[in-house]
């Protein structure tokens, strides 16, 4: 159903707002789309619901809450004037608050614009620059591996960091993989003949190429268990990193491009498969609602861009997927991230855990904390901390062998809170399917 | 995934109907745009404010009451205190009695059901209580709701909350119910009320925020150090009452396998008699099918229905016909007398004895589609304090077929 709103900007327009927030009649200057994001606000009606469930507000009172600095303080938000509220810095932006909102309002994307907009008045923070360009990260550190691990865990030099940059000490990085995933993948070669018609490019992500291959090599041994021809395409990072430090400028640049390296594929009948479940929320929701770029080839890879189980559930659902699983018992608390939720779902990955035989306790915790380099930040450790403790107390109670979750963060979070194993779902399945020929 | 029964809405009517199936063994999914009802009411079962006019509506067959059925009722309310019984959080009350407790702003409200947090309020009872002022927690003024109760009004200071560092004063209900749930924090609250409470009344009335996952233990810890009966007084919302009841059903449904996705936009398609669902989120959709097809999205407040400025109504998922009682124009839809009744309050949709929506022609509009709720016309909820009996009574019947 659309949605008539009236705008004043200089002019009064009308917008109708499809449920992607499409502007199909609107004339404005500069990223229309985002200014519909933020013209949700309208359709709140102050029940603070959003409040309610932010994890962030729930544990320190830096954060006022989603609707305080997202609908309330839009209203005195104007293109030209300094931002009306700072502590919007202290959003995670972990997304709860548009998913439990009734009535339709995007307050997570709303704050992601406005730190966008302090960002450009007041300039980036060297440490939020270099948190975003993970991408750059993993191309230095790689090749040096192992290395390029060792500078990260000096205690002296930790602390020179959190000193200089800010970064906390206490927080841990993953290591360098010295094989990228996409060095592994030129090697490989699929083991049997591909008889399917299913074209799968998969976006690995920076997380998969420079740090765990292995959440890659599962995934594609699974995808070509099905019989499913897979490309891992030109592309680069997807841009989250940066766009949630509020560096909408540089964000928009590695959006631009994926959608250009990308979009020929999928006009070549290629679906895009990742398994972060970041990579993916941007790739398919993100670069329209938060950085407003739209446009044919856009719209075509938001359209085919799909989870891994949101892919795998619905060749399952035609029929196509290989269930002929090893059946295993294993107890494993599955966190859905944040990101996994903003993808409204379901929880594939827990439901073909329990096909698989795994007992599987859900977590109810929204979110871990960390919220990609969130919780990397000296002011912000703590409170990144105190919201996943619910989380970390679970997983101490159930005490499983590991800990399954499908977002890189998360998982490099969860481990060193809890002293887990944390594993993404796609190697569960690529496990359960080892053990028996095809 | 085939579901036996697909719920649309996560108010207190969706939410229950789910839990109810999901307990039989079903296969239950539940979507909904967004949390729903219960974090804007107070927590408690309203039934019907005076008791004696209960039988008209089961037997006015228009009303949501006579197409559940005494049976319906009695079963849901009795259901929902089991399934909130085993999350430790008992319901207190029974049908045909009311209980009489406070409301914020220091008027009385009829409940049929409580939570124990609440009903050392009944005002029936003769011992004599006071209301605890918190200075800093600016959503209760116990000075307001003292002088229309005529208590007494005792000022208890709120501890410095560890996690704080802006030395900004409480903001919130739900915050402090966080920090109740924590023993460390009430063991604080206790040293500094206790002096204070000396030569208190029997009662204490508190606003509602003791506690959200742990509320049960909150209290009891706090009445025992402290000696006298507390009870809760439900606030605006968010509802931490309203909240404690949506999660434990949601862990109630989690725990009983069933399916749960907030976010899509849902809309619903009708053919050759047989319903189904696309759900839409982040522009994709995704199309569900199921045995039964529940609609429990509410009514104007919650998005189940939509007027137009031009007077139309429509229902927003299968936008199925809208029964207005003739009622064209908007300035037809409300009385003189703000608090009601007004006409609007009766819109919804017509469904059958079988909560089957009706079709224009009055015959069922899909063989597979039940309305429950808020959404159903024919009921002041607000002038007759019916609205959760109608959810929960509609809801258990459409977990029945």
């Amino acid at each position: 159903m659309p949605l008539v709103v009236v705008v004043d900007t200089n002019v009064w327009v009308s917008a109708f707002l499809t449920p992607r927030g499409h502007p199909a009649q609107l004339k404005l200057p500069l990223q229309p789309v985002t200014l519909l994001t933020t013209l949700t606000s309208d359709l709140c009606i102050k029940c603070n619901i959003c409040t309610s469930a932010c994890p962030v507000a729930a544990v320190t009172d830096l954060f006022p809450g989603p609707k305080a600095v997202g609908p309330q303080a839009q209203r005195f938000r104007h293109p030209d004037l300094p931002s009306a509220d700072h502590s919007v810095d202290y959003c995670s932006g972990c997304g709860v608050c548009s998913l439990v909102c009734p009535h339709g309002v995007q307050i997570a994307e709303m704050n992601a614009i406005a730190r966008s907009r302090l960002v450009e008045r007041y300039g980036l923070p060297l440490r939020n620059r270099l948190l975003g360009r993970s991408e750059l990260l993993g191309k230095l550190g790689s090749p040096f591996a192992p290395l390029s691990n060792i500078p990260l865990k000096l205690p002296p030099l930790r602390k020179l960091i959190e000193a200089f940059l800010g970064i906390d000490a206490r927080a841990r990085f993953p290591a360098f993989s010295r094989q990228t995933f996409r060095r592994w993948f030129q090697r490989h070669k699929a083991g049997a003949p591909l008889i399917g018609f299913r074209k799968v490019v998969f976006f690995h992500g920076c997380a998969t190429n420079y740090y765990e291959p292995r959440v890659g090599q599962a995934a594609i041994a699974v995808l070509e268990r099905n019989q499913i021809k897979v490309s891992i395409a030109e592309q680069n990072c997807c841009g989250l990193p940066m766009q949630s430090n509020g560096d909408f400028a540089s964000a928009r640049a590695y959006a631009r491009s994926n959608i250009r390296k990308l979009a020929p594929w999928v006009r070549e009948g290629y679906v895009i498969v990742g398994t972060s479940t970041s990579c993916t929320l941007a790739l398919k929701h993100e670069y329209h609602s938060i950085l407003g770029l739209t446009g044919e080839e856009a719209d075509l890879l938001a359209d085919n861009t799909y989870d891994i189980f949101e892919f795998l559930e619905m060749l399952d659902e035609a029929g196509q997927l290989d269930t002929r699983f090893v059946r295993r018992s294993e107890t494993v608390v599955y966190h859905a991230p944040c990101q996994q939720r903003s993808h409204a779902i379901g929880r594939p990955a827990a439901d073909f855990m329990r096909r698989v035989g795994f007992t599987v306790v859900e977590s109810q915790t929204d979110c871990c904390g960390v919220a990609g380099t969130y919780g990397l930040k000296k002011e912000k450790y703590d409170i990144a901390a105190a919201v996943g403790r619910p989380l970390f107390e679970q997983i101490a109670e159930v005490n499983p062998n590991r800990v399954v979750c499908d977002s890189e963060t998360c998982r490099w979070w969860i481990e060193s809170h809890t002293g887990k194993k944390s594993v993404h779902p796609i190697e569960v399945l690529a496990e359960a399917y080892k053990g028996r020929k095809q | 995934m085939a579901y036996d029964l697909l719920i649309i809405g996560s108010g207190l009517s969706g939410l229950f109907a789910a839990c109810c199936s999901a307990r039989r063994g079903k296969r239950v999914l539940l979507i909904a745009r967004g949390i729903g009802s219960t974090h804007i009411g107070a927590g408690t079962i309203g039934v019907m404010n005076n008791p004696a006019d209960l039988e008209a509506a089961f037997a006015s067959p228009d009303h949501p009451y006579a197409k559940a059925g005494r049976r319906a009722l009695e079963a849901a309310l009795a259901e929902l205190q089991t399934i909130c019984t085993e999350h430790d959080y008992p319901l207190h009350g029974e049908l045909g009695r009311n209980l009489t407790l406070p409301t914020a702003a220091g008027s009385t409200r009829q409940t049929c059901l409580a939570p124990q947090t609440m009903i050392a309020g009944d005002l029936a009872r003769p011992e004599p209580f006071a209301l605890a002022a918190l200075p800093g927690f600016r959503d209760f003024s116990a000075a307001l709701a003292a002088a229309n109760l005529k208590a007494c009004v005792i000022t208890l200071p709120l501890p410095h909350a560890p996690r704080r560092t802006s030395g900004a004063p409480h903001t919130s209900a739900t915050d402090l119910a966080l920090l109740l749930d924590r023993p460390d924090y009430r063991e604080a609250l206790i040293a500094a009320w206790k002096p204070l409470l000396k030569n208190a009344p029997p009662r204490l009335g508190l606003p509602a925020i003791l506690g959200l996952a742990h509320s049960a233990q909150a209290h009891g810890h706090l009445q025992s150090a402290l000696g006298l009966e507390l009870f809760e007084i439900p606030l605006l919302p968010p509802s931490v009452p309203g909240m404690r009841l949506f999660d434990l059903l949601r862990d109630d449904l989690a725990a009983h396998d069933g399916r749960f996705i907030l976010g899509p936009t849902v809309t619903g398609q009708i053919h050759e008699g047989r319903a189904t669902v696309t759900a839409d989120a982040n522009g994709r959709t995704k199309t569900h099918t199921a045995e039964t097809i529940v609609l429990a999205t509410g009514g104007f407040l919650h998005g189940g229905l939509a007027a137009e400025s031009n007077g139309a109504v429509h229902e927003t998922v299968f936008n199925l016909p809208v029964d207005t009682a003739g009622l064209g124009a908007r300035t037809h839809w409300t009385s003189e007398v703000f608090f009601g009744p007004h006409p609007f309050s009766r819109f919804g949709i017509r469904v059958n004895n079988y909560l089957q929506p009706l079709d224009a022609s009055g015959k069922p509009a899909a063989h597979n589609l039940l309305a429950i709720g808020s959404l159903l016309a024919g009921a002041d909820r607000l002038t007759e304090g019916s609205r959760e009996g109608i959810e929960l009574a509609t809801a258990w019947k459409a977990t029945q077929t």
